[in-house]
């Protein structure tokens, strides 16, 4: 009859490495190999364990057997938690067979557990391989998103800049711009300025002593407006020999223009190319964010450029303060 | 085929024959030499031609490269503790191979591999993937060649017209390399 069967202990040893056989006073009968790794020769229930429910010790078998899931902490590694199942044994005893549960990779470390310590039908190494699989995965696949990263960085970097002098281009202007424009909005927004240059006399250069030189000239003038100017400023070369200085923070007038003359006068010194002295000058309009109740991109680089053209029709050279829709405050400096 | 066979291809080309060869080879297979993407499909001729172009160069066969590619993996230390554990000594990790696919699987959603059947025991095994798949059982080789030096075994394998032969002379044939289910031995070579 099934009900009478009796198991040999040398079978709960090979079938249960996490048995634990306790007599009805809570002392160890028998204790699987691999749970034995964890309680070392404790002799009683209650040296090796405490029961996670009760939150107390002590050797109430009875108690183990009318629970459906056991939770037992580990009096030696108190971290560790098994979990299991009691059930009631001829004379009063109980049989348990405990497993790792989630704290199993911790267990088979702290323990130095090896697979022979599981029984085939345990899913502890699938448990294992997964967790070691999951953890290479997510490393594979974070090197694979850096790699991408730096990818579309470099696109970026590449979409927004003038191959020639390494300046922004127009597409990196117009994005700053709109940013700016949003930033300077409300009464607590950051003002700017929107500076146009053109060169004058640029024609010539490439006229007399061919494109090469004219190349030079630019890189050369890209550098020295670089020089002249913060770091948080952007500037952007429009194509030919036009730039867009997008300036923020700045909104004086006297300022601006000393800028605006700073940058030409160092325009202005000779560029050595080969045995040639070349000379160009420039001309700029600007451009004031606080100069518009409501700034906008479109009309400030129109008024911007018109300031720029009357900088060329009255001498080059110079710099214009386009007169926006607001008027200047009483601070400013006047036109000259 | 999954991205992640010819992103393994690529990374064998590129730390082995370095950057310059993986860039001829994807050139000459018509592949991105930017690389695969790991979690996409790709057309299933395409790692052959993969395999013909990173052999060219150096006279090698689609065949020898790809048992070269299984050597290569095997080799790298997490794919190596994955492959171990497979089974506690060489013998349960060649009657542990069916359950190879199912384990990619588990890792990999859609990596899909031909299924491996292993026949024999102790005198010699004999191992056949459903479909035959020839490159793939020649990359099961290089794999298995990695791996039993792994458990420090002397293995002969040998491949036959539609499977692979293999037997263990010498199990105890050299020192096995550290493994420890919890994780990497420290000091580990």
């Amino acid at each position: 009859m099934t009900d009478d069967l009796v198991i040999p202990a040398a079978a709960w040893h090979r079938l249960m490495p996490m048995h634990l056989h306790l007599d009805r006073a809570g002392a160890i009968l028998s204790a699987g190999s691999t749970l034995r790794k964890l309680i070392g020769d404790a002799a009683r229930f209650a040296d090796a364990f405490q029961p996670v429910a009760t939150g107390q010790g002590g050797d109430d078998v009875a108690a183990l057997l009318v629970q459906e899931r056991l939770f037992l902490r580990l009096n030696a590694a108190p971290q560790q938690v098994l979990r299991g199942r009691a059930a009631a044994m001829p004379g009063g005893g109980a049989m348990l067979n405990l497993g790792f549960g989630i704290g199993l990779a911790e267990a088979v470390r702290r323990f130095s557990l090896t697979d022979r310590d599981f029984p085939p039908s345990d899913l502890a190494m699938e448990l294992l391989f997964l967790h070691e699989a999951n953890g290479a995965m997510m490393a594979e696949l974070a090197r694979y998103n850096l790699r991408m990263e730096q990818a579309r960085l470099a696109a970026e970097a590449q979409a927004f800049t003038d191959p020639l002098t390494g300046l922004y281009n127009r597409r990196a202007l117009v994005t700053a711009l709109d940013h700016a424009v949003l930033a300077a909005r409300g009464p607590a927004g950051r003002p700017f300025a929107l500076l146009h240059l053109d060169l004058d006399l640029f024609k010539a250069i490439n006229d007399d002593y061919g494109h090469a030189a004219g190349d030079h000239v630019l890189r050369t003038v890209a550098e020295r407006m670089t020089a002249a100017t913060r770091a948080d400023d952007t500037i952007a070369r429009m194509g030919g020999d036009e730039f867009l200085l997008l300036l923020p923070g700045l909104a004086d007038e006297r300022q601006l223009l000393q800028l605006g003359q700073r940058i030409i006068d160092r325009i202005e010194a000779p560029v050595a190319f080969g045995d040639a002295s070349c000379r160009v000058s420039a001309s700029a309009g600007v451009a004031i964010s606080t100069r518009y109740v409501q700034p906008d991109p479109e009309v400030m680089q129109h008024d911007a450029d018109a300031a720029l053209y009357r900088a060329k029709g009255e001498g080059r050279g110079c710099v214009r303060i386009a007169p926006g829709s607001v008027p200047a405050p009483l601070t400013s400096a006047p036109l000259r | 085929m999954h991205g992640m066979v010819n992103r393994s291809i690529e990374e064998f080309v590129r730390s082995t024959y370095g950057e310059a060869a993986w860039q001829a080879a994807a050139v000459a297979c018509g592949a991105d030499p930017q690389g695969f993407h790991m979690l996409r499909d790709y057309p299933q001729e395409l790692t052959p031609r993969l395999l013909q172009a990173a052999g060219n160069p150096l006279a090698k066969t689609p065949a020898e490269v790809a048992e070269d590619v299984g050597a290569w993996l095997a080799g790298r230390e997490s794919l190596r503790r994955l492959l171990r554990f497979s089974g506690a000594d060489f013998a349960e990790f060649l009657l542990s191979l069916p359950e190879l696919p199912g384990r990619l699987r588990m890792i990999v959603p859609g990596l899909e591999m031909p299924s491996v059947e292993v026949a024999g025991g102790a005198e010699g095994y004999r191992i056949t993937s459903i479909p035959h798949q020839p490159l793939w059982l020649c990359a099961l080789s290089g794999m298995l060649h990695a791996v039993a030096d792994d458990y420090g075994c002397l293995a002969v394998i040998v491949m036959e017209d539609a499977c692979l032969s293999v037997s263990v002379p010498l199990a105890d044939y050299a020192e096995a390399r550290p493994f420890s289910i919890g994780g990497p031995v420290a000091g580990a070579a």
